[in-house]
């Protein structure tokens, strides 16, 4: 009855504010695994724009999943400077231009795997952000971050609370056709249960573009914490033929080890990867304008433990998309995957239907 | 094409255009400096379901036969693509994912590919004919010129038959041929209409179809006449990674 309420909640929120033309999703979930009971829950947002006179842009995205609801966004983007826009409030910061993992997005990073989930929407961050555009391509973003967090144990109690902030610059231009990027992030200490990352200085830099005459799409990320003196890198390729589209990438990753029994298990809460070395590879077959197929691996090349994945995504109409998502998890219990697979076993998957409107 | 060769004795006359310059009066038909508009899109695969796209479009030519043309389309329906947009400047495609915030500068491979799940890809956006493709005209008739174009750098098609009005030089059909000298697409244009925008009229096609001939499906984009304006002034940065973000 209460994901009922938040249900019409939102759907009447979305009546009386018409005028903003929300979009509203209401998803239906269903998973299971090998070693896991199958479990089913609903989760849904609504997304409501309103422009002011061409210059004030005022976004609202709100997400709910079982009976916990959360903002993702409520900003306010203020655009009647000169080639000027200062954006105030809770938003998603999409830095980086990797496909599957992007060591630069440090202020809002996105979770493994989610260039795969179809239903993925980023978590916004409290922000100040301005950015400059010199021309079509080429602008620098300042952005500072800053939050109270409550850590939690895993059972969800409070622990404390803590003062996370960020601080970044960014500057970015577009040379020869290649989109070319450098960036500086005073990063604040992230306390996570009783998992505590310190401070760092993080130098970023990414590249971007397509080699000429065989087309393929190519790109660096590179983060560099210069005080834990650690680097982190993807280096991929790309390339889109008929229907299909590939994407292969290496990341290296210092923060991780090539010995599994080096491996810091607590630094997965974190979000961080235990190994050093990883291939992640998919590839998209969009097999209609309706009907599109995707596969992909997570290779840790360090342990041999694998995450191998599909997405079967079908648009029913225009507002209704079925997905299934299975995946097998291949690796021994000391391995990175082998926590997971502890827990799920060797496969499962999740089905969706997503309403959109 | 026995008929088609009797057309061609009896319409060819020494005072016809030849290639280049039947090329120069297209460029011409299509040359205003920049288009607004507001289009649907429907795809109808062979079983006769329908997807349902709304965009608006920008467009700039290039101010030289050098200079880049640019254009930005965001989608407004249906409700999963609203925000979503496209910015493609030259040979450069940037794609914006309002669910994460992005801006990705896709590879050019992905110009070839299709735009969106239609049977237009991103490289159909921009054609400079003198300027991208050699060729010869085929037959003369009546009302028509037929033109085979043959593009000078790699695209998705080895060559394409063209039909073109006589009275406006607007492009009536299009057929796409592969390396195997097979018809794989034919674009089809209609409901041509004059649209005055800036106290120029132009003849512009409302209606512009796309058939695939191995799987049956069909594209087509509806303009309305009353959206579209012609030769206004768009400002530079709207195709910008600024404008893609709005």
């Amino acid at each position: 009855m209460k994901k009922l309420a938040v249900v019409l909640m939102l759907m009447s929120c979305c009546s009386a504010a018409s005028a903003l033309e929300p979009v509203v999703n209401l998803v239906y979930h269903y998973a299971f695994s090998e070693n896991a009971e199958p479990a089913s829950y609903g989760s849904g947002g609504v997304w409501l724009r309103h422009e002011f006179d061409n210059d004030i842009l005022f976004d609202l995205d709100l997400e709910f999943e079982r009976d916990r609801g959360k903002v993702n966004v409520a900003q306010i983007k203020f655009m009647s400077l000169p080639s000027t826009d200062l954006v105030i409030g809770r938003q998603q910061v999409g830095w980086g231009v990797g496909y599957a993992v992007n060591p630069v997005d440090v202020i809002n990073p996105r979770p493994i795997g989610a260039t795969f989930d179809p239903t993925f929407v980023r978590d916004g961050r409290d922000a100040v952000a301005v950015k400059h555009y010199f021309d079509n391509l080429s602008n620098v973003e300042l952005i500072y971050a800053a939050e109270l967090i409550e850590t939690k144990d895993y059972e969800g109690t409070p622990l404390d609370l803590y003062f996370k902030s960020d601080a970044g610059i960014k500057a970015k231009t577009n040379f020869h056709n290649f989109d070319v990027s450098a960036s500086y992030i005073d990063r604040g200490e992230r306390t996570f249960d009783e998992v505590v990352q310190p401070a760092d200085r993080v130098w970023g830099l990414e590249i971007a573009g397509t080699v000429p005459v065989i087309d393929w799409g190519i790109w660096n990320e590179s983060a560099y914490y210069s005080d834990a003196q650690k680097l982190e890198m993807v280096l991929g390729a790309d390339y889109y033929w008929g229907d299909y589209h590939f994407t292969c990438e290496y990341y290296y990753n210092q923060f991780g080890s090539t010995e599994r029994t080096e491996y810091d298990f607590s630094q997965l809460m974190t979000g961080r990867f235990l190994a050093q070395d990883y291939l992640i590879a998919s590839l998209m077959w969009a097999y209609n304008e309706k009907l599109a197929f995707t596969g992909f691996g997570f290779w840790n090349m360090n342990d041999a433990g694998l995450i191998g994945g599909g997405v079967v995504d079908y648009s029913f109409n225009d507002n209704l998309e079925f997905i299934f998502m299975p995946y097998v998890l291949k690796g021994g219990s000391d391995t990175e995957v082998g926590l997971q697979k502890s827990v799920f076993g060797r496969y499962g998957a999740e089905a969706m239907i997503k309403w959109v409107f | 094409m026995f008929v088609l060769g009797f057309a061609c004795a009896s319409y060819a006359d020494d005072n016809e255009l030849t290639f280049n310059e039947i090329l120069d009066q297209m460029e011409e038909a299509g040359d205003y400096s920049t288009m607004q508009g507001e289009a649907v899109m429907k795809i109808i695969n062979s079983d006769g379901d329908e997807t349902v796209m709304a965009f608006t479009s920008y467009e700039k030519k290039g101010k030289t036969a050098d200079d880049d043309d640019s254009s930005l389309i965001r989608f407004t329906s249906p409700a999963r693509l609203k925000g979503t947009a496209i910015l493609v400047v030259g040979d450069n495609i940037w794609y914006y994912n309002n669910r994460t915030n992005r801006v990705r500068l896709l590879s050019q491979s992905a110009k070839k590919g299709s735009m969106m799940g239609s049977g237009f890809s991103y490289e159909d956006l921009e054609l400079q004919y003198s300027k991208d493709f050699t060729g010869e005209v085929v037959a003369v008739e009546r009302d028509h010129y037929k033109l085979k174009l043959i593009p000078k750098k790699e695209k998705n098609y080895s060559y394409m038959v063209i039909k073109t009005r006589k009275e406006d030089f607007q492009v009536e059909l299009a057929d796409y041929f592969n390396e195997n000298d097979l018809l794989y697409k034919k674009m089809v244009s209609k409901d041509f209409t004059k649209i005055k925008s800036k106290g120029k009229e132009r003849v512009m096609p409302m209606v512009i179809e796309v058939k695939e001939i191995e799987d049956g499906k069909v594209t087509r984009i509806e303009f309305d006449p009353d959206d579209i304006k012609y030769d206004i002034k768009l400002d530079d940065d709207i195709f910008s990674e600024r404008a893609l973000r709005q």
